[in-house]
Protein backbone atom coordinates (compact mmCIF):
# COMPACT_ATOMS: atom_id res chain seq x y z
CA UNK A 1 0.00 0.00 0.00
CA UNK A 2 1.45 2.75 -1.24
CA UNK A 3 -1.21 5.49 0.45
CA UNK A 4 -3.27 5.95 -2.53
CA UNK A 5 -6.58 6.40 -2.24
CA UNK A 6 -8.80 5.80 -5.18
CA UNK A 7 -12.13 7.13 -5.75
CA UNK A 8 -12.94 5.90 -9.29
CA UNK A 9 -16.12 8.03 -9.33
CA UNK A 10 -14.11 11.78 -9.43
CA UNK A 11 -15.34 13.57 -12.49
CA UNK A 12 -13.91 16.93 -13.86
CA UNK A 13 -16.82 18.52 -12.05
CA UNK A 14 -19.23 17.24 -10.01
CA UNK A 15 -22.18 19.40 -9.70
CA UNK A 16 -23.27 18.57 -6.67
CA UNK A 17 -20.19 20.01 -4.84
CA UNK A 18 -21.64 23.65 -5.88
CA UNK A 19 -24.35 22.79 -4.45
CA UNK A 20 -23.27 21.33 -1.21
CA UNK A 21 -20.80 24.47 -0.86
CA UNK A 22 -23.21 27.12 -1.27
CA UNK A 23 -26.41 25.41 0.18
CA UNK A 24 -26.13 27.83 3.51
CA UNK A 25 -24.77 31.32 2.67
CA UNK A 26 -22.23 31.29 6.39
CA UNK A 27 -18.77 32.05 6.79
CA UNK A 28 -17.94 28.41 7.11
CA UNK A 29 -19.45 27.59 3.80
CA UNK A 30 -17.81 30.63 2.40
CA UNK A 31 -13.91 29.39 4.09
CA UNK A 32 -14.69 25.87 2.66
CA UNK A 33 -15.77 27.01 -1.02
CA UNK A 34 -12.34 28.78 -1.49
CA UNK A 35 -10.21 26.93 -0.58
CA UNK A 36 -12.00 23.77 -2.32
CA UNK A 37 -11.13 26.37 -5.21
CA UNK A 38 -8.15 26.24 -4.42
CA UNK A 39 -7.94 22.54 -4.97
CA UNK A 40 -9.69 22.66 -8.35
CA UNK A 41 -6.99 25.31 -9.47
CA UNK A 42 -3.76 22.89 -8.90
CA UNK A 43 -3.79 21.30 -12.01
CA UNK A 44 -5.89 20.42 -15.54
CA UNK A 45 -6.02 16.55 -14.09
CA UNK A 46 -7.99 18.03 -10.95
CA UNK A 47 -10.89 15.44 -10.59
CA UNK A 48 -13.66 15.83 -7.70
CA UNK A 49 -16.59 14.19 -6.37
CA UNK A 50 -18.57 13.95 -3.13
CA UNK A 51 -17.03 11.09 -1.27
CA UNK A 52 -18.01 10.50 2.26
CA UNK A 53 -20.41 13.41 2.65
CA UNK A 54 -17.81 16.31 1.75
CA UNK A 55 -15.91 17.84 -1.18
CA UNK A 56 -13.12 15.52 -2.16
CA UNK A 57 -10.32 16.53 -4.91
CA UNK A 58 -8.60 14.28 -6.57
CA UNK A 59 -5.41 13.72 -9.49
CA UNK A 60 -7.43 11.66 -12.11
CA UNK A 61 -8.91 9.30 -9.38
CA UNK A 62 -6.76 9.33 -6.40
CA UNK A 63 -7.62 11.54 -3.50
CA UNK A 64 -5.60 14.61 -2.37
CA UNK A 65 -7.41 16.87 -0.34
CA UNK A 66 -11.19 17.59 0.91
CA UNK A 67 -12.76 20.36 2.93
CA UNK A 68 -15.75 19.58 5.13
CA UNK A 69 -17.94 21.89 7.78
CA UNK A 70 -18.75 21.21 10.99
CA UNK A 71 -20.69 23.55 13.47
CA UNK A 72 -17.63 25.62 14.58
CA UNK A 73 -15.16 25.44 11.89
CA UNK A 74 -13.82 24.07 8.43
CA UNK A 75 -11.45 21.43 7.87
CA UNK A 76 -9.14 21.20 4.88
CA UNK A 77 -7.92 17.72 4.82
CA UNK A 78 -5.01 15.58 3.04
CA UNK A 79 -5.03 12.41 2.38
CA UNK A 80 -1.48 12.08 2.23
CA UNK A 81 -0.97 14.60 4.77
CA UNK A 82 1.29 12.95 6.82
CA UNK A 83 4.26 13.29 4.21
CA UNK A 84 3.67 16.79 3.69
CA UNK A 85 6.07 19.79 5.51
CA UNK A 86 4.89 21.88 7.64
CA UNK A 87 6.59 24.71 9.22
CA UNK A 88 4.19 26.88 10.01
CA UNK A 89 2.38 23.80 12.08
CA UNK A 90 -1.26 23.91 10.55
CA UNK A 91 -1.67 20.56 10.30
CA UNK A 92 -3.65 18.74 13.04
CA UNK A 93 -3.83 14.45 13.13
CA UNK A 94 -2.33 11.62 14.05
CA UNK A 95 -3.17 8.82 12.03
CA UNK A 96 -0.90 7.47 9.13
CA UNK A 97 -1.90 9.13 6.16
CA UNK A 98 -4.45 11.54 7.14
CA UNK A 99 -3.94 15.34 8.09
CA UNK A 100 -6.46 18.45 8.41
CA UNK A 101 -6.24 21.98 8.90
CA UNK A 102 -8.53 23.61 11.15
CA UNK A 103 -10.38 26.56 10.56
CA UNK A 104 -12.20 28.83 12.07
CA UNK A 105 -14.20 32.07 10.85
CA UNK A 106 -12.90 35.38 12.35
CA UNK A 107 -9.36 34.02 13.13
CA UNK A 108 -6.38 35.02 11.28
CA UNK A 109 -5.86 32.10 8.21
CA UNK A 110 -1.67 32.01 7.23
CA UNK A 111 -2.94 31.85 3.48
CA UNK A 112 0.58 31.21 2.05
CA UNK A 113 1.25 28.13 4.37
CA UNK A 114 -2.49 26.89 3.46
CA UNK A 115 -1.98 27.47 -0.24
CA UNK A 116 1.78 25.44 0.05
CA UNK A 117 0.18 22.48 1.80
CA UNK A 118 -2.72 22.27 -0.87
CA UNK A 119 -0.24 22.18 -3.80
CA UNK A 120 1.80 19.88 -2.03
CA UNK A 121 -0.40 17.46 -1.44
CA UNK A 122 -1.46 17.38 -4.81
CA UNK A 123 1.91 17.17 -6.02
CA UNK A 124 2.65 14.71 -3.59
CA UNK A 125 -0.54 12.10 -4.53
CA UNK A 126 0.82 12.97 -7.80
CA UNK A 127 4.32 11.74 -7.30
CA UNK A 128 2.95 8.30 -5.62
CA UNK A 129 0.82 7.64 -8.99
CA UNK A 130 3.60 7.87 -10.77
CA UNK A 131 5.82 5.41 -8.53
CA UNK A 132 3.06 3.44 -8.51
CA UNK A 133 2.89 3.38 -12.52
CA UNK A 134 6.72 2.72 -12.98
CA UNK A 135 6.40 -0.08 -10.51
CA UNK A 136 3.30 -1.50 -12.43
CA UNK A 137 5.40 -1.15 -15.73
CA UNK A 138 8.19 -2.65 -13.91
CA UNK A 139 6.09 -5.73 -12.60
CA UNK A 140 4.94 -6.55 -16.40
CA UNK A 141 8.46 -6.74 -17.90
CA UNK B 1 -4.51 -24.36 19.65
CA UNK B 2 -8.17 -25.58 19.29
CA UNK B 3 -10.22 -24.40 16.08
CA UNK B 4 -11.33 -21.81 18.78
CA UNK B 5 -8.88 -20.83 19.91
CA UNK B 6 -7.74 -20.03 16.74
CA UNK B 7 -10.85 -17.93 16.27
CA UNK B 8 -9.54 -15.96 19.36
CA UNK B 9 -6.17 -15.73 18.05
CA UNK B 10 -7.30 -13.94 15.01
CA UNK B 11 -9.74 -11.95 17.04
CA UNK B 12 -6.88 -10.66 19.37
CA UNK B 13 -4.71 -9.45 16.48
CA UNK B 14 -7.46 -8.75 14.03
CA UNK B 15 -5.28 -9.69 10.94
CA UNK B 16 -3.50 -12.38 10.90
CA UNK B 17 -1.58 -14.25 7.56
CA UNK B 18 -2.80 -18.15 7.20
CA UNK B 19 0.88 -19.37 7.04
CA UNK B 20 2.65 -16.91 5.19
CA UNK B 21 5.46 -14.54 6.47
CA UNK B 22 4.91 -10.96 6.70
CA UNK B 23 3.96 -7.86 8.49
CA UNK B 24 1.52 -9.55 10.83
CA UNK B 25 1.43 -12.88 12.70
CA UNK B 26 0.79 -16.23 11.01
CA UNK B 27 -2.20 -18.72 12.88
CA UNK B 28 0.19 -21.57 11.04
CA UNK B 29 3.26 -19.67 12.81
CA UNK B 30 1.77 -19.66 16.15
CA UNK B 31 0.62 -22.76 16.36
CA UNK B 32 3.38 -24.52 15.38
CA UNK B 33 5.68 -22.20 17.28
CA UNK B 34 7.96 -20.95 15.61
CA UNK B 35 8.39 -19.79 11.83
CA UNK B 36 7.99 -22.87 9.05
CA UNK B 37 9.77 -23.45 6.29
CA UNK B 38 8.11 -24.37 2.61
CA UNK B 39 4.39 -26.28 3.31
CA UNK B 40 2.94 -26.42 7.09
CA UNK B 41 1.57 -29.30 5.51
CA UNK B 42 4.70 -31.86 6.59
CA UNK B 43 4.73 -29.96 9.87
CA UNK B 44 4.54 -32.14 12.95
CA UNK B 45 1.51 -30.00 13.59
CA UNK B 46 0.07 -29.73 10.43
CA UNK B 47 -3.41 -31.30 11.30
CA UNK B 48 -3.80 -28.68 13.52
CA UNK B 49 -2.84 -26.26 11.80
CA UNK B 50 -4.91 -27.83 9.02
CA UNK B 51 -8.37 -27.82 11.73
CA UNK B 52 -7.60 -24.03 12.92
CA UNK B 53 -7.31 -22.71 9.53
CA UNK B 54 -10.42 -24.47 8.31
CA UNK B 55 -12.55 -23.26 11.32
CA UNK B 56 -10.81 -19.56 10.72
CA UNK B 57 -11.71 -20.22 7.46
CA UNK B 58 -15.51 -21.03 8.07
CA UNK B 59 -15.86 -18.86 10.88
CA UNK B 60 -18.86 -15.91 9.63
CA UNK B 61 -16.57 -13.74 11.78
CA UNK B 62 -13.32 -13.87 10.12
CA UNK B 63 -12.88 -12.43 6.52
CA UNK B 64 -10.39 -14.95 3.96
CA UNK B 65 -8.99 -12.72 1.19
CA UNK B 66 -5.42 -12.19 -0.15
CA UNK B 67 -4.86 -8.61 1.40
CA UNK B 68 -1.23 -9.22 2.24
CA UNK B 69 1.10 -9.81 -1.01
CA UNK B 70 -1.73 -11.80 -2.45
CA UNK B 71 -1.28 -14.75 0.81
CA UNK B 72 -4.11 -15.82 2.58
CA UNK B 73 -4.93 -13.23 5.37
CA UNK B 74 -7.57 -13.43 7.99
CA UNK B 75 -9.52 -10.27 9.02
CA UNK B 76 -11.81 -10.07 12.25
CA UNK B 77 -14.94 -8.46 11.48
CA UNK B 78 -14.21 -6.01 14.19
CA UNK B 79 -11.76 -4.49 11.34
CA UNK B 80 -14.53 -4.70 8.78
CA UNK B 81 -15.77 -1.44 9.01
CA UNK B 82 -11.87 0.18 9.09
CA UNK B 83 -11.52 -1.99 6.03
CA UNK B 84 -14.58 -0.52 4.30
CA UNK B 85 -13.84 2.37 5.19
CA UNK B 86 -10.19 2.39 3.83
CA UNK B 87 -11.31 0.36 0.54
CA UNK B 88 -10.09 3.00 -1.78
CA UNK B 89 -6.49 2.67 -0.35
CA UNK B 90 -6.53 -1.00 -1.61
CA UNK B 91 -7.04 -2.82 -4.88
CA UNK B 92 -10.27 -4.50 -4.87
CA UNK B 93 -8.34 -7.45 -5.79
CA UNK B 94 -6.93 -7.42 -1.88
CA UNK B 95 -10.78 -6.97 -1.04
CA UNK B 96 -12.31 -9.94 -2.33
CA UNK B 97 -13.59 -12.51 -0.11
CA UNK B 98 -11.81 -16.06 -0.88
CA UNK B 99 -14.37 -18.71 -0.34
CA UNK B 100 -13.61 -23.03 -0.50
CA UNK B 101 -16.01 -25.36 -1.49
CA UNK B 102 -15.56 -28.64 -2.28
CA UNK B 103 -17.28 -29.32 -5.87
CA UNK B 104 -19.96 -32.96 -5.65
CA UNK B 105 -16.62 -34.71 -7.19
CA UNK B 106 -15.33 -33.80 -3.87
CA UNK B 107 -12.45 -31.10 -5.27
CA UNK B 108 -11.26 -28.32 -3.69
CA UNK B 109 -12.04 -25.16 -5.39
CA UNK B 110 -11.63 -21.44 -4.13
CA UNK B 111 -14.35 -18.73 -4.88
CA UNK B 112 -14.10 -15.50 -5.04
CA UNK B 113 -17.07 -12.67 -3.60
CA UNK B 114 -15.87 -9.41 -4.95
CA UNK B 115 -15.46 -6.33 -2.70
CA UNK B 116 -18.46 -4.94 -1.85
CA UNK B 117 -20.98 -7.78 -2.42
CA UNK B 118 -19.77 -9.68 0.82
CA UNK B 119 -20.07 -6.67 3.44
CA UNK B 120 -22.89 -7.05 5.47
CA UNK B 121 -25.20 -3.85 5.49
CA UNK B 122 -24.53 -3.03 9.60
CA UNK B 123 -20.98 -3.13 8.99
CA UNK B 124 -21.69 -0.51 6.06
CA UNK B 125 -23.15 1.67 8.34
CA UNK B 126 -20.43 0.81 11.17
CA UNK B 127 -18.23 1.52 8.32
CA UNK B 128 -19.89 5.22 7.23
CA UNK B 129 -20.14 6.74 11.28
CA UNK B 130 -16.31 5.85 11.31
CA UNK B 131 -14.01 8.93 10.47
CA UNK B 132 -10.84 8.18 8.43
CA UNK B 133 -8.80 9.30 10.93
CA UNK B 134 -10.20 6.63 13.12
CA UNK B 135 -10.05 3.64 10.83
CA UNK B 136 -6.39 4.12 10.27
CA UNK B 137 -6.03 4.07 14.03
CA UNK B 138 -7.89 0.51 13.85
CA UNK B 139 -5.85 -0.84 10.71
CA UNK B 140 -2.91 0.67 12.43
CA UNK B 141 -0.99 -2.61 12.04
CA UNK B 142 -1.92 -2.79 8.47
CA UNK B 143 -1.05 0.58 7.49
CA UNK B 144 2.38 0.96 7.96
CA UNK B 145 3.36 -2.28 7.01
CA UNK B 146 1.82 -3.17 3.44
Amino acid sequence: MNGVFRLPEAAPRDPRIDDWLSKRDDDLHSLAQAWFTRMRQCGGDVRELIHDGCPTACVEDAAFGYVNVFRAHVNVGFFAGAALKDPAGLLEGTGKYMRHVKLRPGQKIDSVALNTLIYAAYVEVKRRLKTEEAAMSADNT
Amino acid sequence: MSPKQAIAFVKRHGVVLEAARGPVRSLAAAIAGEPIRGSWWGHAKGQEIFRASRAVGESPDVLVCKLIDGKVTYVHRRLWPALVKLAPRFRKTQLARVREEHTESGAHVSRLVAFPDWVPADVVDEANALSLADAERALSVLMSKT
